[in-house]
């Protein structure tokens, strides 16, 4: 560990060392102006005193890395240098160090990073998640129950445009009564983008919804738990449409404004009546089963998102955001779906991270009014390296807890409890080990009451 | 029932209000960006005679720290390859919303330290 830590470190703090070099050197003498005396001029101090808070700030950065670094819960920076621009012409030294991957740049966006030519036109690459799954429900046999393997295929065509596309396979066993066993394949999502300008994206396509964060960012090795929360079952996770989204800078040092606005063809209904029962979230793509093409209602859904994302310092952070969605959703047109949701996630350094999500949504049905299911849920987690403890394994695991509830509008209402664990051996190979307490009231089945999971979880 | 009823008018008055909102949005990036592209006679004039202050950007290394930790353990420059960059941050720059100065900024950052 500490040959891996001390070069990166000493690699780190070599642009520090230059620019503190910098600093303690006069400034050059401008001729047009007399010699200067003891006293620094107020131009001098302010520039002084200006790179002097640029690197205390680039410094408190690094030290929170080099911090993970050294729990292992983040992976060493770059130790190879950026390689130089242009090729040293004959005859002049080029001194390279990592001084370049670290430092504040200082270059205009006049410096393009894209290939020209046939090399930059097209680039495939996958990247994903895998994971294995023990679970032990009460009243149950222990199993092995998930082997999923989630790839996400990137195609990068030309400067402009990327094709994504995730999937999700796995193995269950056929029914009670049948041999063997089934692998099944889901398309979680295939979009076509096209980056209109630095501000707004046009994505098409089977989309995850922005329907607060957890549909974006649930990937098995970003959620710190074996299992989604319970609140996401009254949300629809994709849709097939056109989306809008985006980003807006807010000052340059780091915050920003994004939002997402889409149309879909929105959700549907099981046999086409509203019937509260009937509610599909996640139907509806336009393609039905005798081979014609047609959203199965009369009209489209839509909805956005729109947040902030407030870092103060690199690793301390707030991002708050509001989302909704409405849509007709029985085959007649004549019953609504409504959904608004608020999401929050708060980052306290490197060790600590809160966030969670509140989901109401209003479901206009023929047989029971309008109900409203909604739900809510938090989590926590504390990396122990925050604790200095200095224990090798200790230092690498991080203790997770998560509130969720929901009530189906239906006179059913679900809460659960989880503590659990994350070991991080690397940065993308994690073990998780979560209880979970749940309480059931109301006609609809639940989850089990006790369950005990495992989960190992590997993003490539 | 009415009550309800009225509850689901209202929702939905207020989400097609958030998609309002949504495309007043876009209308007003559309329009900053055409702005952005083609300066105005006036705004240069203006842009001449002001001295412009400088507000220190931050660096690639700043930027790795504060966006990639939000959602995920940040990814060695070295595990992927310039050309994987590329693509990787493309798909980032869009599912994270990060602004394009911030994933232009961590390209170059992730490019200097790529695997070969």
């Amino acid at each position: 560990m500490n040959r891996t830590i001390l070069p990166t470190m000493a690699a780190l703090l070599v642009p520090f060392l230059l620019s503190a070099q910098e600093a303690a050197s006069p400034p050059p003498q401008d001729s047009a102006t007399p010699p200067s005396s003891d006293y620094v001029s107020r131009a001098e101090y302010d520039k002084l005193k200006a790179e002097h808070e640029s690197m205390k700030k680039e410094l408190d950065a690094l030290r929170g890395i080099v911090q993970q670094m050294a729990n292992g819960t983040m992976p060493a920076a770059a130790k190879e240098a950026p390689p130089p621009p242009e090729a040293p012409s004959a005859g002049k030294q080029v001194v390279t160090t990592t001084s370049k991957a670290v430092a504040p740049s200082t270059e205009t966006e006049a410096v393009s990073t894209e290939l020209s030519g046939p090399l930059a036109t097209h680039d495939f690459s996958i990247v994903g998640d895998a994971e294995i799954q023990f679970g032990k429900f009460e009243h149950q046999h222990g199993a092995f129950m998930l082997s999923d393997f989630a790839p996400i295929f990137l195609f990068r065509g030309g400067d402009n445009i990327l094709f994504e596309a995730g999937f999700d396979f796995i193995l269950q066993n056929n029914a009670p009564g049948g041999s063997g066993s089934t692998t099944t394949v889901n398309l979680s999502f295939a979009t076509l983008d096209y980056l209109i300008n630095d501000y707004m994206t046009f994505v098409g396509g089977n989309m995850l919804l922005p329907l607060g964060t957890y549909s974006e960012r649930s990937a098995g090795w970003l959620n710190k738990f074996p299992d989604a929360p319970l609140p996401r079952a009254v949300l629809p996770g994709n849709g097939v449409g056109v989306q809008l989204r985006g980003a807006i800078p807010i000052g340059q040092r780091g915050p920003s404004l994004t939002y997402s606005a889409f149309v879909s063809n929105g959700v549907s209904s099981v046999d086409g009546t509203g019937n509260a029962a009937q509610l599909d979230l996640g139907g509806n793509v336009g393609l039905t089963s005798d081979g014609r093409f047609a959203n199965l209602h009369g009209a489209a859904g839509e909805g956005g998102r729109i947040a902030v994302f407030w870092p103060w310092k690199p690793l301390y952070d707030l991002e708050v955001g509001v989302s909704g969605m409405t849509s007709p959703w029985d085959n007649a047109s004549r019953r609504r779906y409504n959904a608004l949701v608020a999401d929050w996630a708060l980052h306290v350094g490197p060790y600590v991270e809160v966030k969670g999500e509140y989901m109401n949504t209003w479901v206009g049905t023929d047989d029971h009014g309008t109900i409203d299911p909604d739900g809510w849920w938090i989590q926590a987690g504390y990396k122990l390296g925050g604790l200095k403890l200095n224990v090798p394994y200790l230092d690498k695991l991080e203790i997770v807890g998560r509130y969720d509830t929901v009530d189906d509008g239906l006179g059913s209402h679900t809460h659960r409890e989880t503590v659990g664990g994350v070991y991080y051996l690397t940065n993308t190979l994690w073990l998780e080990a979560d209880y979970e307490w749940a309480s059931n009231h109301g006609p609809s089945p639940g989850p089990p009451d006790d369950a005990l999971l495992f989960q190992i979880s590997y993003g490539f | 029932m009415h009550t309800a009823e009225t509850l689901l008018r209202g929702s939905t008055k207020l989400i097609h209000l958030f998609g309002v909102v949504a495309v007043a949005i876009a209308v007003i990036v559309i329009s900053f960006s055409a702005t952005a592209q083609s300066p105005s006679p006036a705004s240069k004039s203006k842009a001449e005679t002001t001295t412009p202050v400088k507000v220190e950007s931050l660096s690639g290394a700043e930027l790795w720290a504060m966006n990639c930790s939000r959602c995920h353990m940040a990814r060695n420059p070295g595990e992927f390859t310039a050309a994987q960059w590329r693509t990787i941050l493309r798909h980032m720059r869009i599912r994270a919303n990060l602004p394009a100065s911030q994933a232009k900024e961590l390209q170059k950052y992730l490019e200097a330290g790529a695997g070969k």
